[in-house]
């Protein structure tokens, strides 16, 4: 067996020694997958990719499993194994290539473990523990095999489903609606600034020289001068009881996009869900057909979303609203006309 | 069963001659015997301690009842180091106990005795090929004893440039710093391990065994070490 392939396998053997045989190995594991679960599951890392929301977790836990056995591997087996190596080598070629029955395989295996104690003995024990359970003492096995012979016998189920473990384990989280609020709670409590909607702003460009069912640009409303068809439009609306006034040159487009602010910190996993009842369509990114009710994830305070309005009324009559993870409402406003 | 082969050294005059010593199973009952080409030129301690170590290892280790085991001699490089003519000695014994235990535990396991059955993978797995013995008997403990001309036995072994044994097992009370032999004006090695070939040649490391059994038991954990690294 070469090199690369050889590491490879005893890399796989330590994983699996690890997650079948190691309680503390099993609990490190898992205390850091359901933490980076947690963690990632409530609290947006926002410059990041979508899918790092959803998938990190599984690469944190990954690169512990990986970290872990490397460590394990190196300075527990390796390590150890270069220390005891005798000045000599009794064997002409390659000591990998040395060949012996399997019983005689466990019992150099019972003597490497006896060399140390610890991790070592451990390891080397549940290694010949694979071996045995072959039941075939009388086969001859080159040095080389052994890693690998016993893989695929029935009694390495066991090994194999305990490794399923972990995989299952994502599964679980990835699929499952398990998302705690934890974070919701704690942004609640420690963050001293409202839990509310800040700002609205209006972002879009004219189209048309009078709004639709209404008075003409030209008719007195503030900078008419410079409204016109194609004219730009980039203003924060005022919050009012009633809700966000679209006053100004914002009043005059017929489709645009608003960007709402909110809380910024921390960034837990918060949407804006919004609603034109039946006088605007609200017009999702993916160009699929308008929709009268949507949601969009709000990332570090910040969400947009495009409107199109669609009656001659001049009233927009949308609302949104801030909701947390689990549903409940935070703030919710109208904006209005 | 494949033979087994172990190194010693054949003192021929002023030289030492590195030798392979391999034990052949063979089908008839007895005691072990030589071939008969050595057979024909030994002297008579040289057979005499053949028979010492066929008899230690029928009472300590046990023997098969059908069949016995051949032992020959073969020359590392025949045009380098051609076989002397006639053999004598009784250093070459430790190799002869080595190589009849093992070749008993591999041949016959069954006929071990049972108070040895536990040293059955012991026997069995020691790889014996690059292992060279140079212990003679001590009749009175049954224990391994130095042996004559040690450095120019040991030198034998470090001047092989390509094909050379990786350790040579040498008795518990061998003395490097006191020679006895032709080769007496050579200067002494004070350092006893591993030796180091008055010649400058790759260093020898040396292992103090008891008996064959401590030979067995020690290679095989100094294996253990060896395989460790590759399991």
């Amino acid at each position: 067996m070469k090199a690369t392939p050889r590491v490879i396998a005893a890399c796989v053997n330590v994983i699996l020694f690890l997650l079948s045989s190691s309680n503390l190995a099993r609990l490190l594991i898992l205390v850091t997958t359901l933490g980076a679960w947690w963690w990632l599951s409530d609290y947006y890392f926002a410059p990041w990719p979508w899918w790092m929301d959803r998938y990190a977790f599984i690469v944190c836990s990954f690169l512990v499993l990986v970290a872990l056995s490397a460590v394990v591997f190196w300075f527990r087996i390796c390590r150890p194994a270069l220390r005891l190596a005798p000045s000599f080598d009794v064997f002409s070629g390659n000591a990998s290539d040395a060949r012996l029955e399997i019983g005689n395989w466990c019992e150099v295996l019972r003597t490497i473990a006896d060399l140390r104690k610890g991790l070592w003995a451990r390891y080397w024990t549940w290694y010949r523990l694979r071996l045995e359970k072959l039941g075939r003492r009388q086969k001859l096995a080159k040095a080389g095999s052994l890693r690998t012979i016993w893989w695929f016998h029935p009694s390495a189920c066991p090994q194999w489903l305990a490794a399923c473990c972990l995989p299952a384990l994502w599964a679980l989280l990835l699929l499952g609606p398990l998302h705690s609020n934890v974070m919701e709670q704690i942004a609640t409590i420690a963050d001293a600034q409202p839990q509310v909607i800040y700002d609205v702003r209006c972002v879009g460009v004219t189209k048309y020289p009078s709004r639709p069912g209404g008075e003409s640009f030209a008719a007195g409303v503030p900078g008419r001068n410079e409204t016109f068809a194609g004219a730009p439009v980039d203003e924060t609306l005022e919050r009012e009881a009633s809700g966000f006034q679209r006053t100004g040159r914002c009043a005059f487009l017929a489709d645009g996009s608003f960007e709402v602010s909110s809380t910024p910190f921390p960034r837990v996993y918060r949407r804006l869900v919004m609603n034109c009842r039946e006088r605007c369509d609200l017009i999702p990114r993916d160009g699929a057909a308008a929709l009268l009710t949507d949601s969009v994830p709000v990332v570090s305070g910040e969400a947009s979303f495009k409107w199109l309005q669609t009656s001659p009324d001049p009233s927009l009559g949308m609302t949104i609203s801030l909701v947390r993870q689990d549903g409940t409402t935070i703030d919710k406003v109208s904006i209005e006309p | 069963m494949d033979p087994i082969r172990v190194w010693f050294s054949l003192i021929s005059g002023e030289a030492a001659t590195p030798v392979n010593l391999v034990v052949e199973e063979w089908p008839q009952s007895g005691p072990a015997f030589l071939h008969p080409d050595i057979l024909a030129v030994a002297a008579h301690d040289f057979k005499e301690t053949v028979d010492l170590a066929y008899r230690q290892t029928l009472f300590t280790l046990g023997w098969p009842d059908s069949a016995t085991f051949r032992i020959s001699i073969e020359s590392i490089d025949p045009l380098a180091f051609p076989l002397p003519y006639g053999f004598e000695g009784d250093s070459h014994f430790g190799a002869v106990a080595v190589g009849l235990a093992q070749a008993v535990a591999r041949a016959y396991p069954d006929h071990f005795r049972a108070g040895a059955k536990h040293l059955l993978p012991v026997l069995q797995a020691v790889s014996l090929e690059r292992v060279a013995v140079a212990a003679a008997l001590d009749s009175k403990k049954g224990d391994f004893k130095p042996v004559g001309c040690i450095r120019t036995k040991l030198d034998s072994f470090c001047m092989l440039e390509v094909s050379r044994p990786a350790v040579c097992v040498i008795s518990p009370t061998q003395n490097l710093t006191v020679d006895s032999g032709p080769l007496l004006d050579v200067p002494l090695q004070n350092d006893p391990d591993p030796y180091v070939s008055v010649n400058g040649h790759q260093a020898l490391p040396l292992l103090r065994a008891r008996d064959p059994i401590d030979v067995f038991v020690q290679l095989w954990e100094a294996q253990a070490g060896t395989f460790a690294g590759c399991l």
